[in-house]
């Protein structure tokens, strides 16, 4: 292109960054959140209390499960880790039992009734499989915008003149300078981070992106996915014999393990003489995703087979994907997730503000912008502010919505997407900087209404979570009145904001 | 415990490289420093920051130390930028200041085990 | 560059424009061939087991891609830049024909 590298590669950072950054700030906000999942759907499911060891659990779930599923084809028993403190049990039925597959077990192995919610789950999922639309076109909706980010990172680095000089500016009052800081402090700070996952997050969807090396040199992609997982023995029942103990099997993985915790069990034909026993180590126990597996004979406990030998790029895969999810850290590394999380958020928001406020000054007539600048401009305030308040009306929902009421969580769900619409109305019916106060404003109320909202409806209130030392609930809604916080205060300084005169503007760009 | 050390190591160590750039320097300390004191200020920096390595790799063992230093460098680095947006006199306090607070931490944390 | 534009004839922007699209053409869809071409040939090149080797290839293909789209809107003229496309895909492509015919799939 004309006018050099520089300029061409700020042409494709500005133009990859604007068209993805609003779906990519939701990407990036609710994988944030992700970070906490497991402590999310705990605060969405105040019935679950008490914490569970794994071997009390693990029998309470075959108690369960003799009981409910005695002839299913398998079982599924996902252990509380040390961040959970339910049993998820999930099982295929065999012939005569269908009626549900699925349950939540305590830590003694009773079934606890919760409230109908998807918890963390959902902003997980919303975090490549968005919502309304077919998980497949999502992924590929996902998958062009991680790319893209992956193409603006790397335009950008070249682009940004003075990395190293500027890497400690922050200027404060100058309008498109201070802008302009700002997103090169969040993403200069944050750039291993942004680059590691936004790579790796291409890689854990690699296999639907990039199916042509599969496809080229395997006439079955069957034959490539069984060189990763043990095949399954049997599927035919013969006679009856009981299930062996499970918990001396995790006591042998975890001898053979380092230490490390078995978490997934999944039986195969439970009752009978063909069962196996596939244990999977936990993932908060090493980084790479795919845990380590061993397999059993369920009749007798005898050893059968570990995992298949992984090489180097196999290593190498899961280590890529385990870096992305995190679901190795431990909470202090969890923390610097969540924060450099939260700093790739405020890289995308802040080059999506940058975008209308450079702009705004060439506009030949600012009162009166053309239609692509109002379109980013609403979109910005809608996508910002609207989502986060969105969020904070899922958690608002999940305590204020009846109980007994149909398709309860679904309308939890709907909840982020009505706030998010209305968010949107509301941006394009206001003027822009009286849209933008009050759209923050309300995203700061609503996050603050969130520990209130808590305390007047269930027990679990921040001070009796603090005595009771109950960091997980007593860290939520410590995060919501933090963002309660920061939103308040961009809307104070939105509410501040005068624009400055156009002569100050020249000045300050010949300072600059 | 050792997490803390590591940051205030970060901290302490974009600090010095802070102070070391001329262009802070009117404003952080009053006066320019010679090229020599900068050149100091620089390796003591970058010491810092290899200290800061050390010390995650010490908390959490060599991959996972080696993922968590990404992250301190970056809030360590926030720190240190905000330091130099809002109180850009106490940027030379926070580079002395680091390092000690850091040691009494690994102390701490060596007494924890 | 999109500002520039502004001020030039309605000539000059229908070229800027062309140029701009074709790039953009070749960046995404060529880009994303080249990438799907070399994770289908590379991994009867590299010296490790089949598995392997697929999984290693795959992993490089984002990476290739992002190349291929950096030096797209980097090169000076798109048609050239076009001509160059083309001619890697059919390199490729004949590359992974022949070694198709000669039986490389298990």
């Amino acid at each position: 292109m004309k006018g050099g590298l520089r300029q061409s590669m700020a042409w494709l950072h500005t133009w990859s960054g604007l068209l993805v950054g609003w779906l990519l700030f939701g990407i990036f906000v609710t994988g944030t959140s992700a970070y906490f999942q497991q402590e999310i759907t705990r605060w969405m499911q105040p019935e679950a209390r008490g914490q569970a060891t794994p071997e009390e659990a693990v029998h309470g779930a075959v108690r369960y499960l003799e009981k409910v599923a005695p002839k299913a084809q398998s079982w599924y028993i996902t252990l509380p880790g040390a961040r959970g403190n339910t049993t998820q049990l999930f099982w295929y039925p065999g012939a005569g039992d269908d009626e549900d597959t699925s349950a939540v077990l305590d830590g003694r192995g009773e079934r606890v009734d919760l409230r109908d919610t998807q918890g963390g789950y959902f902003l997980y999922r919303f975090h490549f499989d968005l919502h309304y639309i077919p998980v497949i076109w999502a992924r590929w909706i996902v998958g062009f915008c991680a790319m893209l980010m992956l193409v603006a990172i790397l335009s950008g680095i070249v682009t940004h003149k003075k990395i190293f000089t500027d890497f400690f500016t922050l200027r404060l009052q100058k309008g498109q300078r201070s802008w302009l800081d700002a997103h090169n402090v969040s993403a200069v700070l944050g750039l291993p981070f942004h680059l590691m996952i936004t790579y790796t997050g291409l890689v854990t969807l690699a296999t639907l992106y990039m199916p042509w090396g599969i496809a080229a040199n395997y006439k079955n992609p069957q034959t490539f996915y069984d060189t990763l997982y043990t095949p399954v023995a049997s599927t035919e029942r013969s006679a009856d014999a009981p299930l062996t103990d499970l918990a001396p099997l995790l006591r042998r993985a975890s001898a053979r393990w380092n230490g490390a915790q078995a978490e997934l069990i999944g039986v195969t034909l439970p009752g009978d003489r063909a069962a196996t026993v596939t244990l999977t180590r936990a993932a908060a126990d090493g980084i790479p995703s795919r845990g380590e597996t061993m397999t059993f004979d369920g009749a007798t406990g005898a050893w059968l087979a570990d995992n298949p030998p992984r090489g180097g790029a196999m290593l190498t895969e899961s280590a890529m994907i385990g870096l992305h999810a995190g679901r190795y850290a431990s909470m202090p590394l969890r923390w610097l997730y969540f924060f450099c999380g939260l700093g790739g958020s405020a890289m995308v928001a802040t080059g999506l503000v940058l975008w209308t406020v450079k702009r705004r000054q060439q506009l030949p007539d600012p009162t009166r912008p053309h239609l692509g600048f109002r379109l980013v401009e609403r979109l910005n305030i809608a996508t910002v502010a609207g989502l986060p308040a969105g969020i904070a009306g899922y958690f608002l929902a999940n305590r204020l919505l009846p109980l007994a009421m149909a398709h309860r969580a679904d309308w939890e769900i709907h909840t982020i997407f009505l706030t998010w619409g209305a968010a949107l109305l509301w941006a394009v019916c206001r003027p822009p900087k009286r849209a933008w106060v009050e759209t923050l404003t309300a995203a700061a109320t609503l996050f603050a209404c969130v520990p209130v909202v808590n305390a007047l409806t269930t027990p679990r209130n921040l001070v009796a979570s603090l005595l009771e030392r109950d960091w997980v609930f007593a860290g939520f809604d410590g995060v919501m009145l933090l963002l309660a916080a920061v939103f308040a205060t961009a809307a104070w300084r939105a509410a501040r904001h005068r624009p400055r005169p156009r002569p100050a503007r020249h000045a300050a760009g010949a300072e600059a | 415990m050792m997490l803390l050390a590591a940051l205030l190591l970060a901290c302490a160590g974009f600090a010095a490289l802070y102070l070391a750039m001329s262009r802070h320097q009117p404003e952080a300390l009053g006066r320019r420093l010679d090229e020599r004191v900068n050149r100091r200020l620089r390796l003591l920096g970058w010491t810092g920051l290899a200290a800061a390595y050390l010390a995650c790799v010490g908390a959490l063992g060599w991959a996972r130390g080696s993922v968590a230093i990404a992250g301190v460098l970056a809030l360590g680095a926030l720190v240190v930028v905000l330091f130099g947006t809002y109180r850009v006199r106490a940027m030379a306090w926070l580079a002395r200041i680091g390092t000690p607070c850091a040691l009494l931490c690994l102390v701490i944390a060596a007494l924890l085990r | 560059m999109a500002t520039a534009s502004k001020s030039r004839t309605p000539r000059a922007r229908a070229t800027a424009a062309l140029d701009v699209a074709l790039r953009t053409l070749a960046a995404t869809f060529g880009g994303y061939a080249i990438a799907a071409l070399c994770t289908a040939l590379l991994p009867r090149l590299l010296p490790l087991p089949r598995n392997e080797a697929v999984v290693a290839a795959t992993l490089l293909s984002f990476a290739i891609y992002a190349t291929v789209v950096l030096w797209a809107f980097a090169t000076a003229s798109a048609w050239r830049l076009c001509g160059w496309v083309l001619g890697i895909l059919a390199v490729l492509g004949a590359a992974a024909w022949l070694s198709g015919l000669a039986g490389a799939r298990l």
